[in-house]
């Protein structure tokens, strides 16, 4: 016989985890990394992903240095990667800083072909001013596109040709 | 075990656990230069599909793109391409970028036609204006690729060149690209 108190502990505990489960669900958007800065601040984001399959194994950090001049406001002055590739020769693809607020995608094709494993790092300055507004979907964002190969790796091994993204969006506090 | 402290306690473990998500949310959200991810990144292409293999799975794959019916394609390349391989890929929302790959085997030359719906702005420094028949169009060299942007239609174009893959340093002359753009047609 299960106790009067375990019963309620039972139904505490399973409360408990699907309340766990909803907040984050609910709270889930479709980013890989959230950051945010105080208003006259510069910060960094930090994103880090990593990626196995047949072609490559490597992990990325991309750094996007921003500040927030005012409360409508964010400012991306650069962006630097810092690459770890374990197996294969993946590339880099595009850099974008999308402006959801006005519906504007700013893209630099600098990084596009340059292989992880040329330098120890890589960096690009931006100095673009995008849009804020508290909204999720209009708070801007940024994407580096990776592809698990290069031309020729994609050419000879199609099926696993596969283009990934570093996801990260931004907000004022 | 009476229903009203079971309806209790259920309302507070609910609650408990979207607050324990928000704070951690918001703890996150906080100390911007931390580490918020070490995870897997995100898949938003799952491969290259080969024309002549997969004709069906192509059309499939690109039909479904929202613009696909305005897309105009080349009429001529600097090459003929041995190898056709199409490309979707899904970002962030609803927007899609469709690609198409064009390869020569023998000369090993390669182009991609990418275009989407989005409102994009190249923004490198050293991106030139070039003169069309069609108009004025940009055109970018990042030591890689050459890149000419187009916006036609309400769609924007990029080419994406390399004269042999394993020369970098070898490129296609400027008129050879502007070819290729006075050729985009609708199909």
């Amino acid at each position: 016989m299960i106790s009067e108190k375990k019963k309620y502990l039972l139904v505490f505990t399973i409360s408990l985890f699907i309340g766990l489960i909803f907040g984050t669900t609910a709270g889930a958007a479709n980013f890989t990394n959230i950051c945010s800065v105080f208003v006259g601040q510069t910060s960094t984001c930090g994103n880090t992903g990593n990626f196995t399959n047949s072609m490559t194994d490597f992990t990325n950090t991309l750094y996007d240095n921003f500040s927030g001049p005012n409360a409508y406001q964010i400012k991306f002055n650069n962006a630097k990667t810092i690459p770890d590739v374990d197996r294969g020769a993946p590339v880099y693809g595009l850099y974008k800083i999308r402006d959801n607020k006005n519906g504007t995608v700013k893209t630099y094709y600098g990084f596009d072909g340059k292989y992880l494993t040329d330098k120890a790092s890589f960096s690009i300055t931006t100095n673009h001013t995008a849009s804020y507004y508290p909204s999720t979907h209009q708070r801007p964002n940024t994407e580096l596109f990776i592809k698990t190969g290069d031309i020729a790796d994609c050419l000879a091994e199609p099926f696993s040709c596969k283009t990934l993204e570093h996801l990260s969006q931004f907000s004022i506090r | 075990m009476t229903f009203k402290k079971s309806a209790i306690l259920s309302i507070s473990g609910l609650c408990l656990g979207i607050v324990i998500v928000f704070i951690f949310s918001f703890i996150t959200e906080t100390n911007s230069s931390a580490y918020a991810n070490t995870g897997q990144l995100k898949v938003v292409s799952e491969k290259l599909i080969e024309r002549s293999n997969d004709s069906n799975l192509s059309k499939e794959k690109l039909t479904k793109v929202p613009f696909h019916a305005k897309v105009k394609t080349p009429t001529s390349l600097p090459f003929e391409a041995d190898k056709i391989f199409d490309e979707v890929q899904a970002y962030t929302g609803e927007s899609v970028e469709s690609i198409t790959h064009y390869y020569n085997t023998n000369k090993n030359s390669y182009i991609s036609i990418g275009v989407t719906d989005e409102n994009v702005i190249p923004a490198d420094e050293g991106i030139v204006d070039l003169q069309t028949k069609k108009g004025t169009v940009q055109y970018f060299d990042n030591g890689v690729f050459q890149f000419i942007f187009i916006n036609e239609d309400g769609l924007f174009y990029t080419i994406k060149a390399q004269k042999n893959i394993k020369k970098p340093e070898l490129k296609f002359s400027k008129d050879e690209l502007i070819s290729i753009v006075t050729g985009l047609k609708a199909h």
